[in-house]
């Protein structure tokens, strides 16, 4: 099949290869007279083939990162420091795609790094067919496809996600948002990305839909081998899903670490109340309490920790001192930024 | 909300022409005869088309009328028609054009009938109908008319935004609660629609005006009264274009003019605060969950 | 953090008190009796068509009692909710308060919204961006408490304010809806319904748009208007997890038809209809562990889609998609199975006797089960 060859004609890099190093990346918005920092010092590492899940509640800057990663941004936004270095994996010396320009940018979308929205209805154009519209992103990248090869590789494209070549002459509109949301999936896979951004693509499905798309993109990531970026508010979804999950909060990523190990084992407050705001569908049900209070005005950011107006742990210090992310618990990779860390042992008796 | 609109320079300059304005109709008449001694009636058979000169600051026309004293007194009647053509047209829009939107249904068909009727029928030749129809006609006459045949497409403005209001979950839960029909319409769905109805006001005065003068230019006007209209009718009976007395025509031509800007600049502050894209945008909603998020937007 | 509910324990208890056992019928104070709701839309060409939005739902609340009406988006679930708030007049069947059946005069619905409200599932929009709460709040009470003096009506308010957690009452009071955030503002929908004093509040996904960390505060809240209360609460919604955390049962839909009903735990441990299963089976659970990821998704490739309400499909609505279905489900509607304890569900493998099969495996590997016969004997 062409999309596989696609991607063999060059994976051979080894998968755990870094293909996406984010930096102390800070965003800020320029309204009003003080700019409000949606995101700031975001540094993470995205291996290859490995699906990140980023949760937060809205405001917690996770849509903000995504449009800084992807260069989507518009005014008021600016990408006010850090680097986003993209590793290809021709191994060439990477690429930090902060300081491109949006002529060189173009080389990189759709090839190298491709978005899935999560309306679909944004991403295509509902007065064109969906074939063309695989046509015009194939085409845009390999002038040398004629018309019809590219219709069949649309074609071929549709069926990687289950949706049946007879389709491709339909306009958006004539199939369902479920149908509508794994089309832009393919889409966003047409040129061999090696990092797919998934911004919350299964809000607006059903549960059975969002099911359905969650298995083609593992499916899809077991067979291609892209990495994938996956922000969403429900972080039950992201423990089923992702690899690894960084738990953002008024801008900053509080904790990350492994699947597994961030849910049985949180160590920043907030990562638990998010846990604990899911209620359980077969365990025994017992009060939740989620969290009390309201996600932080970014135009007045709370001082110190900026969780700690809502946090039930806070102690002396927290709204005086921002603390950093550190290394925790016994995984690897397993950091989060809470002074309860900090001092030694007093941590495990508290938080888990 | 009212600071940022008094805040936009555009709205200020708009509504010091228009304060203006309406301070001369009010106080016009007074301000010319004892401020300045001129009466606008008096005919000076001494001075007959005078270019403006220190006695006469804007000459004098074919009569022997001073046209400062004359343009003072327009003033009144012009911003009357306009005023008076506003109120009624408005008025009927809203009371047309938001009973067809907010009640829907058979109400909705038949007013809406009406709406593209008065749409489609040709103002104009009916308006001479009317008047010719009607014996002597007075500012009143006039302003009446013009409202009453003008109302047409602001109706069917306000019918497509009351509809949309009307079908808002705020207004469905008032309903709920046992909210009667007219204090639905009057405390939830007008009170969304004053933004539309106040650009909708100064289009039409400013259409009022200028229907008035155009009536006026093609006679229909009362001769005895006088407005901008009436005065730039009587120069071009008087072939003042081609005899060159600029000073009679122009100075209330400017007047309608002015006008017409002044209620611009205003409208553009009212769609700038009406504009709900603007209040879209206003950080508080930001807070939603399940909104797409577009690039730049929800954070 | 870790103990138990009291309000869910002790839930069956208070019904008991409430509904002695003297008649067969429990006092039901809402109830909607095989109520159908079609929808004539216009095509592009003139040509009109029939959405059967809902068919045949009856659906029964007892005082105090939480019912959760499950389904995707387009099962018909909103349309019933918008029914029960008679924003819809029924094309079929009725509607029944405290037994007696409602019309449509004006006084009529205004006496039934004095014990129905409806809660809205955007809070953005459920409130008249220019005018504060005290407003809305000073509306309800003038127009259902018309006794209140005004210093009766200032004191009632915040008792309101102040049982939905909006305090200082005050100051929330004199706030517009835009200075609030989505929580706050979805406590003030509710303070408005509440200060009609109803009996039945209806929940159109009441929690749905709302930031996840406030969603149980919310759901948290519905629970203690029950419990102190004793409002009855039908809570719409897609979230299965949610629903069990707060209902006492649950009643599926799916295309306009419920298909499944019962006390919720046993509907979630044991499902009685192929679509249920597979609702419970798609929603993510993280307690069933993360382990083999590609196990977890095995067969979810493929789980279909809901038909068009315009013209669905003959019998069971959900054969094309039930990897159980046999050659009746397409011809006949399947009859209604009691299966105790008031659960019940409507599905040809119990009249058949193959009911055991849904226990025996999951929607994903009966499928594929049943693709591999298909294959084999073509």
């Amino acid at each position: 099949m062409t999309v596989q060859a696609e991607y063999q004609r060059s994976s051979t890099a080894p998968v755990g290869q870094a293909v996406l190093e984010v930096r102390g990346l800070t965003v800020e918005y320029a309204t009003g007279s003080v700019p409000v920092r949606a995101c700031s010092d975001v540094s993470f590492t995205l291996h290859r083939g490995e699906i990140l899940g980023v949760a937060g509640e809205s405001g917690s800057g996770k849509s903000t990162l995504i449009t800084a990663l992807t260069r989507l941004q518009r005014p008021p936004a600016v990408t006010t420091g850090g680097e986003i270095l993209f590793h290809g994996r021709d191994g060439a010396p990477p690429v930090d795609l902060v300081a491109l320009g949006s002529k060189q940018l173009r080389r990189y979308r759709w090839t190298a790094l491709s978005i899935v929205l999560q309306s679909a209805m944004d991403a295509l154009n509902p007065v064109m067919r969906i074939g063309a519209q695989f046509t015009d992103v194939l085409r845009a990248r390999d002038r040398s496809l004629n018309k019809r090869d590219a219709w069949t590789r649309a074609a071929e494209l549709l069926a990687l996600v289950g949706i049946s070549a007879d389709r491709v002459r339909d306009y958006p509109h004539q199939l369902s948002g479920g149908m509508r949301q794994r089309a832009a999936i393919a889409l966003a896979l047409a040129c061999g990305p090696e990092l797919v951004v998934m911004d919350e693509p299964t809000t607006a499905v059903d549960v059975v839909m969002q099911r359905q798309i969650l298995a083609q993109v593992l499916r899809l990531r077991r067979e291609l081998g892209f990495a994938v970026i996956f922000v969403t508010h429900d972080l039950s979804l992201l423990l089923e899903l992702a690899d690894r999950i960084a738990i953002m909060y008024a801008g900053r990523i509080v904790e990350v670490g492994e699947a597994a190990a961030l849910y049985s084992a949180p160590k920043h407050p907030y990562t638990q109340g998010l846990r604990d705001s899911f209620p359980p569908l077969r365990a025994p049900l017992r009060t939740l309490n989620g969290i009390p209070g309201t996600p932080p005005d970014l135009r007045r950011p709370p001082t110190g920790c900026a969780f700690h107006p809502r946090c039930a742990r806070r102690t002396e210090g927290c709204d005086e001192r921002l603390p950093v992310l550190l290394p925790v618990g016994p995984e690897p990779g397993h950091e989060a930024a809470c002074l309860l860390n900090e001092t030694d042992g007093e941590m495990e008796g508290r938080i888990g | 909300m009212s600071t940022a609109f008094l805040t936009s320079w555009k709205v200020r300059i708009g509504l010091g022409i228009l304060a203006l304005f309406c301070l001369l109709a009010v106080l016009g008449p007074w301000l010319a005869h004892s401020l300045l001694g001129l009466d606008p009636r008096a005919n000076d058979t001494s001075v007959i088309a005078r270019p403006p000169s220190g006695e006469h600051l804007l000459g004098t026309n074919q009569f022997g009328q001073d046209v400062l004293a004359q343009v003072i007194a327009g003033a009144r009647g012009s911003m009357y028609v306009g005023l008076l053509g506003a109120v009624v047209g408005t008025a009927m829009a809203i009371l047309v054009g938001v009973s067809a939107g907010y009640y829907g249904g058979r109400t909705d068909a038949a007013l809406n009938f009406l709406t593209n009727l008065f749409l489609v029928l040709p103002a104009l030749p009916l308006i001479l109908i009317v008047t010719g129809y009607l014996q002597g006609t007075g500012l009143t006459t006039i302003a009446l008319i013009i409202g009453f045949f003008g109302w047409s497409g602001g109706a069917r403005t306000l019918r497509a935004q009351a509809l949309s209001i009307a079908n808002r979950d705020f207004v469905r839960a008032m309903r709920m609660l046992g909210e009667r029909g007219r204090r639905l319409v009057f405390a939830e769905v007008l009170p969304h629609l004053t933004g539309l109805i106040a650009s909708m006001f100064l289009h039409a005065m400013i259409g009022a005006v200028m229907a008035e003068a155009g009536l006026a230019f093609l006679g229909i006007s009362d001769s005895s009264a006088i407005s901008w209209g009436t005065m730039i009718q009587s120069a071009q009976q008087q072939s003042a274009v081609l005899r060159g007395l600029w000073w009679w025509f122009v100075p209330p031509g400017l007047c309608i003019a002015l006008i017409g800007t002044a209620a611009a600049l205003v409208n553009f502050g009212v769609d700038e605060l009406a504009n709900p894209k603007l209040r879209v945008a206003r950080p508080a909603s930001v807070r939603r969950t399940k909104r797409p998020a577009r690039a730049g937007g929800g954070a | 953090m870790t103990e138990s509910v009291p309000e869910v324990a002790s839930a069956p208890d208070r019904q008991a008190a409430q509904a002695p056992e003297q008649t067969d019928a429990p006092t039901y104070v809402l109830e909607a009796r095989d109520v159908s709701k079609h929808f004539t839309v216009r095509g592009p060409l003139g040509r009109t068509s029939v959405v059967r939005a809902v068919e045949d739902a009856t659906v029964r609340l007892r005082p105090g009692q939480i019912l959760a009406l499950v389904g995707e988006s387009g099962s018909g679930k909103t349309t019933l909710a918008r029914m029960l708030a008679r924003f819809h007049e029924p094309t079929q069947g009725e509607i029944l308060l405290r037994g007696e059946p409602v019309t449509g005069s004006r006084r009529a619905q205004r006496a039934y919204h004095s014990e129905v409200q409806l809660i809205f599932q955007d809070p953005f929009g459920a409130l008249n961006p220019l005018h504060r709460v005290r407003y809305n709040l000073d509306r309800a009470l003038r127009l259902h408490q018309p006794h209140l003096t005004a210093a009766g009506r200032e004191q009632r308010m915040t008792e309101l304010l102040e049982r939905v957690s909006l305090t200082p009452a005050a100051e929330f009071a004199a706030k517009f809806p835009h200075e609030l955030s989505g929580g706050q503002r979805q406590r003030v929908v509710i303070a408005r319904a509440l200060a009609v004093e109803p009996k039945v509040l209806l929940g159109d996904e009441p929690i749905s748009m709302l930031d996840v960390s406030i969603r149980l505060e919310m759901l948290n809240l519905l629970q203690r208007l029950r419990t102190e209360d004793g409002l009855a609460l039908l809570y719409i919604t897609h979230d299965i997890a949610g629903a069990r955390y707060l209902c006492d049962e649950i009643a599926v839909m799916y295309a306009g038809q419920m298909v499944e009903s019962g006390p919720k735990e046993e509907v979630i441990s044991s499902p009685q209809h192929p679509y249920t299963k597979l609702l419970i089976e798609s929603s993510p659970d993280p307690e069933r562990g993360v382990g083999d990821r590609d196990e977890l998704f095995a067969g979810a490739d493929e789980l279909g889609e809901p038909p068009s309400l315009i013209d669905p499909p003959t019998g069971c609505r959900f054969h094309p998609r039930c990897p159980f279905a046999m050659p009746e489900c397409a011809t006949e509607a399947p009859p209604r199975t009691e299966l105790g304890d008031g659960h019940w569900a409507t599905c040809w493998l119990h009249v058949k006797g193959r009911a055991g099969e849904l226990a025996e495996t999951t929607h994903a590997a009966a499928t594929g089960a049943r693709r591999g016969t298909l294959q084999e004997a073509s």
